[in-house]
């Protein structure tokens, strides 16, 4: 049964929030876990269960100031997931955050962004 | 075992762990490896069917190039990003120990400059303590020589003393048969004589609440109510002139020289002060001095001659004896009588 997620943020690795209600993901932190499949496989579990049970508008947002190689591979494949919904559905918006100085954390998010058909915003705070 | 076990079981844990994680990630192009392994060994796979898989083949391994492609960016980004942070972590640490060693540096010049303030102090506090020394030298010399009430008033400031006082007794006392006793011995046993003589009459001052004045060559004037004025003046000079005459006669059975004392008392208003700038003498001033000092020069050896006032005041606590009138300069005759001793 698809319940939200909720969990705070650690050293290594990001807070994770996921609501039903409100259709929404949100990934915030640093990401450098020591078994990154393990830490993002129930995010997946999430996802498809979203997507098989509610198929409602999905708002997606990355608030990432760091994350490792593995992490990265985690989150294509996320982006793959959200992609594949999108063909079907087009009820996915992306919101790439980063710190208004961070070019690293812009370059990253362009990267990701590319080859991808769907709404994807890079937008910067302070 | 295989060559493939044999590998395995050389594996470290966390080689083996590594390669876990590693294959979990990449679990879906596993599984196109899979695919094409399947596709390759199916002998009875038709044409058409082959060349859809081999179709899929091909756009899932366009797709992973681009994937790849994209992860050896990102992952560029980051090492980028871990570089600089340990630059700055670099840069941090070279100012941390800059700092460090700037605090070491001026720790050390404090702990100097603590040393040598402490050196300092020690000779101030060295120096305060012969100041302080030489100070209470000063103040015992100075109240040695003076009344400690006066020493204070000119301590504090006042260069002028000079206090009236009504009612004031003076006494003077000369050594009798110190002409002849001089024709006799050298000048320097002559001081010494005088020096145990009135040594003794000091020791008496404290006990008898007296101030000395002075010693005029032979002679020893000291007076009573004064500088602070007391009630009982005439009593305390007359028990003085008593401890005295009692101290010399002493004296003179312990030495056996051949000396005796007069000892004149009068007592009336004086004016009592510090003149002058150099060498302090308390003193007093006035008729009641003088008339003391010819109650002793009218008096007779080893008695103590008193004025009338004296006699007036104490005749009820003393016994005297009437000595008659007395011619004294400027004043005309007087009477005079001896103090014997206390009722």
């Amino acid at each position: 049964m698809l319940v939200n997620i909720m969990l705070e943020s650690t050293k290594v690795t990001p807070a994770i929030t996921m609501l039903i209600e409100e259709g929404l993901v949100e990934i915030a932190g640093e990401s450098y876990p020591e078994n990154s499949v393990e830490f993002y496989q129930p995010i997946f579990d999430w996802l498809d269960a979203y997507i098989a049970e509610e198929k409602r508008y999905l708002t997606v947002n990355f608030k990432l100031t760091y994350f490792n190689t593995s992490s990265s591979k985690c989150l294509m494949d996320i982006l793959d997931t959200l992609q594949s919904y999108h063909n079907v559905s087009e009820q996915v918006e992306v919101n790439w955050y980063y710190q208004e100085e961070d070019e690293d954390m812009l370059e990253s998010g362009t990267e990701f962004a590319e080859d991808l058909d769907m709404t994807f915003k890079l937008v910067a705070y302070r | 075992m295989n060559e493939v076990s044999r590998q395995d079981s050389k594996m470290t844990p966390d080689r083996q762990h590594s390669l876990n994680i590693t294959n979990s990630i990449f679990k879906s192009e596993q599984d196109t490896v899979e695919q094409f392994h399947t596709v390759l060994l199916d002998k009875s796979m038709s044409y058409d069917t082959l060349l859809s898989e081999y179709r899929q083949l091909g756009q899932r391994y366009e797709s992973l190039l681009k994937q790849a492609t994209k992860l050896t960016r990102i992952g560029d980004v980051a090492q980028r990003r871990l570089m600089n942070a340990q630059k700055e972590m670099e840069y941090q640490n070279m100012l941390l120990d800059k700092q460090s060693r700037d605090i070491e540096k001026a720790n050390s010049e404090l702990q100097e400059k603590n040393s040598q303030l402490n050196e300092t102090l020690t000779e101030i506090e060295l120096m305060n303590d012969i100041l302080e020394g030489e100070r209470r030298k000063a103040e015992n010399l100075l109240l040695n020589i003076l009344p400690s009430v006066i020493a204070y008033r000119l301590q504090s400031g006042e260069e002028i003393i000079a206090d009236k006082f009504d009612d004031v007794t003076v006494l003077f006392a000369d050594i009798v048969g110190f002409t002849e006793l001089s024709a006799r011995v050298s000048a320097t046993t002559i001081v010494k004589i005088l020096n145990d003589i009135f040594s003794r009459f000091d020791a008496l001052l404290d006990n008898h609440n007296v101030e000395k004045i002075k010693t005029i060559g032979d002679c020893y004037m000291l007076a009573a109510g004064i500088p602070v004025p007391y009630k009982h003046h005439m009593e305390l000079v007359a028990s003085m002139a008593f401890a005295m005459n009692h101290e010399l006669e002493n004296y003179v059975k312990e030495t056996g020289h051949q000396i005796s004392m007069r000892i004149g008392l009068h007592s009336g208003p004086v004016v009592a002060g510090i003149i002058g700038t150099k060498k302090f003498v308390y003193d007093l001033w006035g008729d009641t001095v003088n008339t003391a000092s010819r109650m002793e020069s009218s008096g007779v050896a080893g008695r103590i001659h008193c004025s009338e006032v004296v006699y007036a005041n104490l005749n009820d606590k003393y016994i005297f004896e009437e000595r008659g009138t007395i011619e004294v300069k400027g004043k005309g005759t007087m009477m005079t009588y001896f103090l014997i001793g206390a009722k």
